[in-house]
């Protein structure tokens, strides 16, 4: 006759899932607060520049976004062509137009918080960039940054 | 008999719960956006003339329509960019075919700015930027030591073609970046112990400390009008 006997058949108790929701939720409240909603869309292809000298983009700024590349849909034709913000622009004085009306907006910084963002496909010819900052200089918009893709590569 | 309260079941919940956490893991990115920083010339008012420039204050980078590189007259690689840079920032003092490097040394920024500070109580108002000037000079002697500065004609001159591609030009400013910030790099490790790219800006020690390191090593690029070949 043994002390512990065998004989009573042990149940495992049910692990209790309470807390799983309280443990989602923190998981759901990390994302929430660390992550960045996606980026402007935009209807050019694009496809950055990789470069190592880079920084990070403040996000508190305001940010002027110039995308430059071919257009996804064909009916904006096969050249390159410059999208300011959300929309595609007919030619390079729309830009100025724009420009200038944000001057009257932002004009207490405009050269310190005003930062214009350029992506651009890396097979653009520099003649586009060219001209949207001819475009910037004569709205004395002299912040630009060129968004890359981080790496060392070769 | 007072009723009994149900339960609500709340095994549901972690469904809910799974459901928006899906839902942001999908529509959110956790990366910033990487840049690279620059800043336009002024708008010159027209009819003014450029100042001329002479061939040894500069390095010259051109690109042309088929994105090849000539480096100070000679065709190179977008590679060999950083090391003539690191050349163009550090030379011999005596070298001729590099933009001057002048010694600051300690004694005589404190002289010429009790000079100037001399003047401005007088009254002279015109000599309020030399003293600002010198003051800078000496805060830069105070957290480096005594340093060599580059002249002021000490530019590296980026020519392009119109028809270069973005690609080739930013490759260009990266290279004179990943040079320069090497040499920012080195001095930071050897002064403040630390990696010029762990200072932070927001921290006022390390914005004097940062502010040293560019006046040590000013970035200096220049973009000259595009030529356009056909």
């Amino acid at each position: 006759m043994s002390k512990f006997s065998k004989n009573k058949k042990r149940t495992d108790p049910a692990i209790s899932t309470a807390s799983l929701p309280d443990i989602v939720f923190m998981l759901l409240f990390f994302f929430m607060v660390t992550s960045v909603s996606k980026e402007k869309e935009s209807n050019l292809k694009i496809e950055k520049t990789t470069a190592s000298a880079v920084t990070k983009l403040d996000k508190t700024k305001t940010i002027f976004t110039y995308f430059i590349g071919r257009p996804k849909n064909k009916k904006y034709g096969e050249n390159y062509r410059v999208q300011l913000d959300d929309a595609i622009v007919p030619n390079m004085s729309a830009i100025g137009v724009y420009l200038k009306e944000k001057k009257e907006e932002y004009k207490d910084v405009w050269n310190s918080e005003v930062y214009n963002n350029f992506k651009v496909d890396n097979k653009a010819e520099i003649r586009m960039v060219k001209g949207v900052q001819d475009e910037l200089r004569q709205q004395d918009a002299l912040k630009v940054i060129y968004s890359v893709n981080e790496g060392s590569e070769k | 008999m007072a009723r009994e309260v149900e339960e609500i079941n709340a095994s549901s919940m972690a469904d809910i719960a799974f459901l928006l956490l899906i839902f942001f893991l999908v529509t959110t990115t956790l990366h910033k956006e990487k840049v690279i920083e620059e800043r336009l010339p002024q708008r010159v008012p027209e009819g003014q003339i450029p100042p001329k420039v002479l061939p040894k204050n500069v390095l010259e980078i051109i690109a042309n329509r088929k994105d090849q590189i000539l480096l100070e007259k000679e065709p190179a690689e977008i590679e060999d960019i950083k090391e003539k840079v690191r050349e163009f920032y550090v030379h011999p003092l005596t070298a001729t075919n590099w933009p001057k490097l002048t010694p600051v040394r300690k004694a005589d920024v404190e002289a010429k700015l009790k000079l100037y500070k001399g003047y401005v109580a007088q009254g002279e108002q015109a000599y309020e930027d030399s003293v600002n000037i010198y003051e800078n000079k000496l805060n830069t002697i105070n957290l480096v030591g005594e340093y060599n500065e580059l002249a002021k004609e000490g530019m590296v001159t980026i020519q392009l073609d119109n028809s270069t591609k973005f690609e080739t030009y930013l490759k260009v400013l990266d290279q004179i970046m990943l040079g320069l910030n090497e040499l920012r790099d080195e001095l930071s490790r050897e002064k403040f112990n630390i990696p010029y790219n762990k200072l932070n800006e927001k921290n006022e020690e390390d914005r004097a400390k940062i502010k040293a390191l560019r006046a040590v090593y000013p970035k200096r690029i220049m973009k000259a009008k595009n030529v356009n070949t056909n």
